[in-house]
């Protein structure tokens, strides 16, 4: 590998990727550049991201929505209040992903870019029907979260692109949960281990209980993190009952192609996708108590 | 291909060098600043036995490129006596106390990851001491002396 520079603009860093060529690699929090594989195969200059003002912040538009800058790591994302209150379920997301020194150090941007198929932060940004703005040499481009994956580590950026911030609308009335399913547990604490299904949904219910829109991110369970979309139109337009979601949680069986790993047999998987979806809907349409807080409650 | 000048602190002293532009802080630290408490484990974030504090942050020594840490601050296991004299000695005497230890090579980084824990939490709960250790591993002893030690320590650095 040859090369590095630390532009201090969003300007300088995409002219320094186009100058790397197609083997230049931006840097962020460097948790998957430098694991040993990524790194050995590091074959273009690096382009640090560190000092781009342009991917820092975390801030509300003027919609009511969340704009979070790439550069911002898991712990940053865990512990901000204006995510906290913007949706409980995306923090608790972000503080339960690997280690503390991980969540220190990765971001929001480089675990998208990655496209790794068993992540927890697509799962539950794909339900919230997040969009991620991206940068590039042919200008900028708003993309859905749920489109960013292809494959194993596959994206669909471009090279020389730059996810610079997501994008999370607001929609009154949606309540979201997100749940993670660990069958290889770390040392301490199941929640810091690479999940075999992670699930969010968000659903919004109609004045007469049935589902206006819904949206199911699911990660772990397939090739690489995907919307379920077989799962969504068996919900829209009818009443969540405990039939109807099972009914959903089940069509989505044939829509999937897990992985064969250590966390599980495809035919396990398929399984285990239909269980957690079955329950994260569950938990985000159990009935509100008197201050509107549902189990999830609103955002989760 | 030229190496990149970076200049930042270990353990309080300046320190400058030209580094390789993927070279590990792990590797610097070991290998050309001769500070080799800091332990190389796993190699991919997993273990903890890395653990450094980058202005105050408890991060993976492993995964971090040194020249990411240009202008910053870096504490290792050598230089937690001066950066938190209360809670490094009120852990060290917990870990012999309640035999936080067996065979030392996960106790630079227990010891790291503590203080960043003590730090932030004065009186941490058994949870929030499991919790935080989550990601450093013990292949020897189980954790059972290792929370005491930490929950002893605590107690002692309130004082």
């Amino acid at each position: 590998m040859n090369g590095f520079s630390r532009p201090g603009s969003l300007v300088a860093a995409l002219r320094d990727l186009a100058d790397g060529g197609p083997t230049a690699r931006p840097l962020a929090g460097g948790t998957a550049l430098m694991l040993p594989e990524q790194r050995r195969a590091l074959a273009g200059p690096l382009v640090a991201l560190i000092d781009v003002p342009e991917l820092r912040g975390l801030r509300q538009d003027g919609d009511g929505g969340l704009r979070i800058g790439a550069l911002s790591t898991h712990a940053e994302l865990a512990a901000a209040p204006a995510l906290r209150a913007f949706s409980p379920a995306l923090a608790i997301a972000f503080g339960r992903i690997a280690t503390g020194r991980v969540r220190n150090q990765a971001t929001l941007g480089g675990n998208l870019a990655l496209a790794d198929p068993a992540h927890d932060p697509p799962a539950i940004l794909i339900a919230l029907d997040a969009r991620a703005l991206v940068a590039g040499p042919g200008g900028r481009r708003e993309i859905a979260v749920a489109d960013l994956a292809c494959g194993p580590l596959e994206s669909t950026l471009a090279p020389g692109e730059l996810l610079v911030e997501v994008r999370i609308p607001r929609t009154a009335g949606l309540r979201a949960a997100h749940e993670k399913f660990v069958t290889r547990a770390g040392a301490f604490r199941e929640e810091a281990s690479y999940p075999t299904v992670s699930c969010g949904v968000a659903v919004k219910l109609d004045a007469g209980g049935r589902c206006a829109c819904v949206r199911i991110g699911l990660s772990g369970v397939h090739r690489f993190p995907l919307r379920a979309i077989a799962s969504e139109v068996v919900l829209l337009g009818e009443q969540p009952t405990p039939a109807v979601i099972r009914a959903a949680a089940l069509a989505v069986h044939d829509t999937l192609e897990p992985l064969d790993d250590e966390r599980g047999s495809p035919r396990y998987k398929r399984e285990m996708a239909a269980v957690w979806i079955e329950r994260a809907l569950t938990r985000a349409t159990a009935p509100t108590d008197a201050r509107g807080n549902g189990a999830g409650g609103p955002y989760g | 291909m030229a190496p990149v000048a970076v200049a930042f602190d270990v353990n309080g002293d300046p320190v400058q060098l030209a580094v390789e532009p993927d070279e590990l802080l792990i590797d610097v630290l070991r290998a050309r600043l001769g500070l080799t408490g800091t332990k190389l484990g796993c190699g991919v974030g997993a273990c903890g036995a890395c653990s450094l504090l980058v202005d105050g942050e408890l991060l993976s020594g492993c995964l971090l490129p040194a020249v990411l840490v240009d202008g910053r601050s870096v504490v290792t296991i050598e230089g937690l006596d001066a950066e938190a004299p209360a809670e490094a000695r009120a852990l060290r005497e917990a870990f012999e106390a309640e035999g936080g230890y067996q065979c030392g090579i996960c106790t630079p980084g227990q010891l790291v990851a503590a203080v960043s824990l003590l730090r932030r939490s004065r009186r941490p709960t058994e949870t929030e001491i499991r919790t935080h250790l989550a990601g450093n591993l013990c292949r020897c002893t189980g954790y059972a002396g290792i929370v005491r030690a930490v929950e002893r320590a605590a107690g002692e650095a309130a004082r």
